[in-house]
């Protein structure tokens, strides 16, 4: 039965785009143009640094190790690392903290001579909680123990991997003005035919006094106004609020209560403050409003357990609504584990949200279980644990045996095909390759035959060949398909 | 702390590239007939009732892809993520100017349904509307928006939550 959201969500099925958008289309792209791929943009963008820029701001590195102990790390420096091993792998971390990174695309050669490649799905921009928060004035240290040769910096403002840089290096970052931006890593090793390209988020935030020392039991909101910034300290941790939505004054903010901040990002912290927290204001705040409240007195929210604290200020002539995801609690306390078993996977995720835990999320071919529900977890149901901590959940995988594959020429014995579903999390690609980039398994020389073309590009039916001899059969939608066992092919 | 990444690096053995077959090559004029209201009311919605982003998104997004020619495997799906970004890009750069919203006035039957999607996040609107009213499945929508099928899956529980909160359910008038 429909429900009456879903009859008014339909609605938007009878909206009629302007007549004037097809003649729109026809005037041709007015922005700059997106390139091909955004894995290929970061990897020309990092090349045609170098190429521009030659060796004027590239950091020369030396590339003549010793062989002994690995570099020193100075433990009050942001400290850039950068690995050769099975893969690169590049980390940018200060006072424990990591930011992200954005890896761009890249090919490897592998112990056994053969060469994996990887390619990211196309990311979004950094979210606010990606940036790695780095004190200006902060010393940048590089560790680059495997030898990169060479190693080119560019450091860009925003939010965006994709885009250039200006060079810079490891001595310039330190005086670097506070602002948001990406630095860019490009890094060169034998291994690979070109340099592989690494973006870190990082925030250069105004040094803080260092006279300053928490306050036991009090909270501090503080409000900036260029650019706007709402921040929750309690105990040293800072937590930065998500501004869901501005207003200049003549302007009506978003109607309703309840600012939607949008908790589905996974990985969002809450910041522990117990219910009789003293909470003090710095910076200018003009307003504050709790929803549902008239009351203009700036206060925690009651309870206990994982709560949004969300409100609506005014500061220097800007409205704001802002949230920030809490949890209420005395120190040590402790979460029970929920009973997931059989939840389907998206509302696991919402039950574990709601009391405070965040997830991970393995999967597990389970033939007799119905596709994406939740196996188990781990640890397992009832377990009392600290809120923030990661509950792993193990999702089944239905494997679908497919059926009708007509004639085949195979490499093995029926006895040997073992069949396979498709995963979860896919690369969106196309055509031969969004079969092997998702399957894994493909050796050089492998190929990929669209055998049965049925109604379309989903229905297709493809024939993965190796020396001539089929050793998978894939359903092009589905990605489930039957494979030689020992082939590879979507890990059999 | 572990936790799912928006982006999966999966290795693959080199093999060479290859291009699309003849047959295979986008008819974006054909594309844009079939699939561009589809992607005006994904960003209409994504917006919030921008009606005047949605259009100059959705044409600047289908003009790109031309320009982009062969070299594209899933057309469509490239054009949805070009039409969030510049979409995006746009709401972003009225905030910053701290200009008003101008946009077309949404038409009355619909100006309900409007406040609510405005009360959810723009992915939320666009997972809930690829999902439900282009009717993809969770991994069509992953490609179209650019992000995982386990973050779809996130977005449409709690928007579809909220939603229910907000126009309510089967038989209530509220």
């Amino acid at each position: 039965m429909t429900e009456r959201w879903e009859r008014e969500l339909g609605k938007l099925a009878k909206i009629q785009p302007p007549t004037g958008l097809r003649r729109r289309f026809h005037e041709g792209p007015r922005g700059e143009g997106v390139p091909p791929t955004p894995a290929r943009q970061r990897l020309a963008a990092g090349l045609v640094g170098l190429a521009v820029f030659g060796f004027a701001g590239l950091l020369m590195m030396s590339v003549f190790r010793d062989g002994l102990s690995p570099s020193a790390i100075d433990p009050d420096a942001a400290v850039l690392t950068l690995t050769a091993g099975i893969k690169p792998e590049a980390s940018l971390t200060f006072g424990g903290d990591a930011a992200e990174v954005v890896t761009a695309a890249y090919c490897w050669d592998q112990p056994n001579g053969a060469q994996a490649c990887a390619d990211p799905i196309s990311p979004e921009p950094f979210a606010p909680s990606a940036f790695l928060e780095v004190p200006a004035g902060t010393r940048f240290q590089l560790v680059n123990d495997d030898g990169a040769d060479p190693v080119a910096l560019s450091l860009a403002t925003g939010d965006d991997a994709s885009v250039v840089g200006t060079p810079t290096t490891v001595e310039r970052l330190q005086g670097a003005a506070p602002g948001y931006y990406v630095l860019t890593v490009a890094a060169s090793w034998d291994q690979s035919p070109a340099p592989i390209v690494f973006s870190f988020p990082i925030e250069i935030v105004p040094d803080a006094p260092p006279s300053e020392v928490p306050e036991p039991g009090v909270a501090v909101v503080t409000v900036e106004t260029e650019p706007l910034r709402v921040t929750l300290t309690y105990d040293g941790t800072v937590q930065r609020g998500m501004i869901e939505d501005t207003w200049k004054p003549g302007r009506e903010p978003r109607q309703g209560a309840d600012p939607p901040c949008d908790f589905s990002t996974i990985g969002d912290r809450l910041l522990i403050v117990p219910g009789s927290t003293e909470l003090r204001v710095e910076g200018e705040l003009e307003s504050f409003t709790l929803p549902g409240d008239v009351a203009d007195q700036v206060r925690l929210p009651e309870g206990r357990g994982p709560v949004l604290w969300a409100f609506r200020g005014e500061t220097a002539g800007v409205g704001f609504d802002a949230c920030f995801p809490l949890f209420l609690g005395d120190a040590g306390a402790t979460v029970p584990v929920p009973d997931l078993t059989d939840r389907p996977e998206q509302g696991a995720y919402g039950d574990l949200g709601d009391v405070g835990l965040l997830w991970d999320v393995v999967f597990e071919h389970a033939p007799d279980e119905r596709q994406w529900r939740v196996l188990r977890t781990e640890p397992p149901a009832g377990a009392e644990l600290a809120p923030n901590s990661v509950v792993h959940l193990v999702v089944s995988t239905r494997i679908v045996p497919p059926s009708d594959i007509g004639e085949v020429e195979w490499a093995c014995a029926p006895q040997d095909r073992v069949a396979f579903g498709g995963p979860h999390l896919r690369l969106g690609i196309g055509g031969d390759a969004y079969v092997t980039g998702n399957l894994g398994g493909a050796r050089r020389g492998d190929e990929l035959t669209l055998a049965v073309l049925v109604n379309g590009p989903y229905g297709d039916i493809w024939h993965w060949v190796r020396d001539g001899e089929v050793i998978a059969v894939v359903y092009y939608d589905s990605l489930d398909g039957v494979a030689c066992r020992g082939s590879g092919v979507a890990g059999v | 702390m572990s936790r799912p990444t928006k982006m999966t690096t999966v290795e693959r053995d080199l093999s060479d590239e290859r291009t699309a077959p003849a047959s295979r090559l986008p008819d974006l004029d054909a594309l844009f007939r079939e699939e561009g209201p589809g992607v005006y009311r994904t960003i209409y919605a994504f917006t919030g009732g921008r009606a005047d982003v949605a259009e100059e998104a959705t044409a600047e997004a289908f003009a790109r892809a031309v320009a982009q020619g062969s070299t594209l495997r899933d057309p469509l799906a490239w054009i949805y993520r070009v039409a969030f970004r510049v979409a995006t890009d746009e709401v972003r750069r009225d905030r910053r100017r701290r200009e008003p919203e101008e946009g077309v006035a949404p038409p009355p039957e619909l100006i309900g349904l409007v406040d609510a999607l405005r009360r959810l996040t723009p992915n939320q609107r666009a997972a809930v509307v690829l999902r439900h009213v282009l009717g993809l499945e969770v991994h069509e929508v992953a490609a179209r928006m650019g992000i995982a099928g386990s973050t779809v899956r996130v977005h449409l529980h709690r928007a579809r939550g909220r939603l229910r909160e907000l126009l309510g359910t089967e038989g209530d008038d509220g």
